[in-house]
């Protein structure tokens, strides 16, 4: 059974407008309760009823709307650069795992070419049309090569590891710095969203996944990189990304809507 | 007075009635209300906001206090506080003799 009073109902409506931080909002309420009912008691002492009185000391307080309006701005003041400094080291987080996945999917495909998948991973497709000045640069790079295709996927065999793992180790030399920072300041990573992260990650590294799936379906040639089966080794590397930051997406989900009191 | 205008003074003015020592939200506003004759007569919401920003921009300091059987928030000016309540003083000493003069000799 519900007692709620004027007073209950209207801090509900305020605290639904209200978007600050959990304690500040806490804050914010009871000194709002506090308020209200000194002011409809010492309406009630001079006579009048206690719902009147209640009414009237919301009527003077404000709207929730107005209320509310006020101390969001306040609180987004105070809290603006918590906020932009909670969101870059976000992307940076990102970033860096984006890196060490570039990297991871580079050792992949070294593996599979080791074992003589040379062509299926790098393979420069036959239908590419190359100029004879590249043609003849890439024979003299690579001087095993009997025809100018091979000669294009020895030298992607060659360059594109090492692109690669020299983004995997930058990778890791970022995650450090970045990771430190995020496990010291515990506290700041309630400042955005619990899901924020996990979503975006699913959505960048999904959509990663999909366009170079696309790609290796079919057998892209981009700039100098080229090769069905780096294409498609990434994309898996992009999608796995993605499939744990999806569980990750909907555990935080979970979380948010589990009472601390179950 | 206008609530606009009361509004553009709300910060000295809240800083004023703390300088006698310090009050919780309801106190403040109800010495807000009595020591103006009722002429600074503004939505009581809206003076809990500023009292945050006030405490935020570090001219107040707050804590939790037990008064007759209810929490309430005690805010007393800082030492910052004090002196931007000195600065706001005589910036309206400077402006409220400017409007005298003027509107003073026109009477």
């Amino acid at each position: 059974m519900s007692s709620a009073d004027s007073i209950d109902d209207y801090l509900d409506d305020l605290a639904e407008h209200l978007t600050a931080s959990p304690d500040r909002t806490r804050r914010f309420l009871a000194e709002v309760e506090s308020h209200l009912r000194d002011e409809s008691e010492a309406s009630v002492s001079k006579g009048i009823e206690q719902l009147e009185a209640e009414i009237s000391a919301i009527r003077s307080f404000g709207t929730t709307a107005q209320i509310a309006k006020a101390e969001n701005h306040i609180s987004w003041k105070s809290s603006r650069s918590s906020v932009i400094a909670a969101s870059f080291g976000l992307v940076l987080r990102l970033v860096t795992i984006g890196m060490i996945v570039i990297g991871l999917a580079g050792g992949a495909a070294q593996i599979f070419a080791n074992f003589g998948l040379v062509n299926a991973i790098y393979g420069l497709p036959s239908n590419v049309i190359m100029s004879a000045s590249s043609c003849a640069h890439w024979l003299a790079v690579q001087p095993t090569a009997a025809t100018c295709q091979q000669a294009g996927t020895l030298e992607a065999s060659n360059d594109l590891p090492m692109i690669y793992f020299a983004t995997g180790f930058l990778g890791l030399l970022l995650a450090i710095p970045v990771f430190i920072v995020w496990f010291r300041h515990r506290t700041t990573r309630k400042v955005l969203p619990a899901t924020l992260g996990p979503a975006i990650s699913s959505a960048m590294f999904g959509a990663a996944a999909i366009g170079l799936f696309s790609l290796g379906v079919t057998n892209a040639v981009i700039s100098t990189t080229w090769g069905k089966g780096v294409w498609l080794i990434d994309a898996t590397a992009a999608l796995i990304v993605c499939a744990v930051s999806l569980a990750l997406l909907l555990r935080a989900i979970r979380r948010s809507y589990v009472s601390p009191n179950v | 007075m206008k609530p606009n205008q009361t509004k553009g003074n709300l910060d000295v003015l809240l800083l004023g009635v703390l300088s006698a020592g310090p009050g919780h939200g309801y106190e403040v506003i109800t010495a807000l209300k009595e020591k103006s004759g009722g002429e600074f007569d503004l939505p009581e919401g809206t003076v809990y906001p500023s009292l945050h920003r006030l405490e935020d921009e570090g001219l107040l300091a707050s804590s939790w206090s037990a008064m007759q059987g209810r929490r309430r928030r005690v805010y007393q000016l800082t030492t910052a506080g004090e002196a931007s309540l000195a600065a706001g003083r005589q910036s309206w000493e400077r402006f409220s003799m400017g409007m005298n003069l003027i509107l003073g000799a026109q009477a």
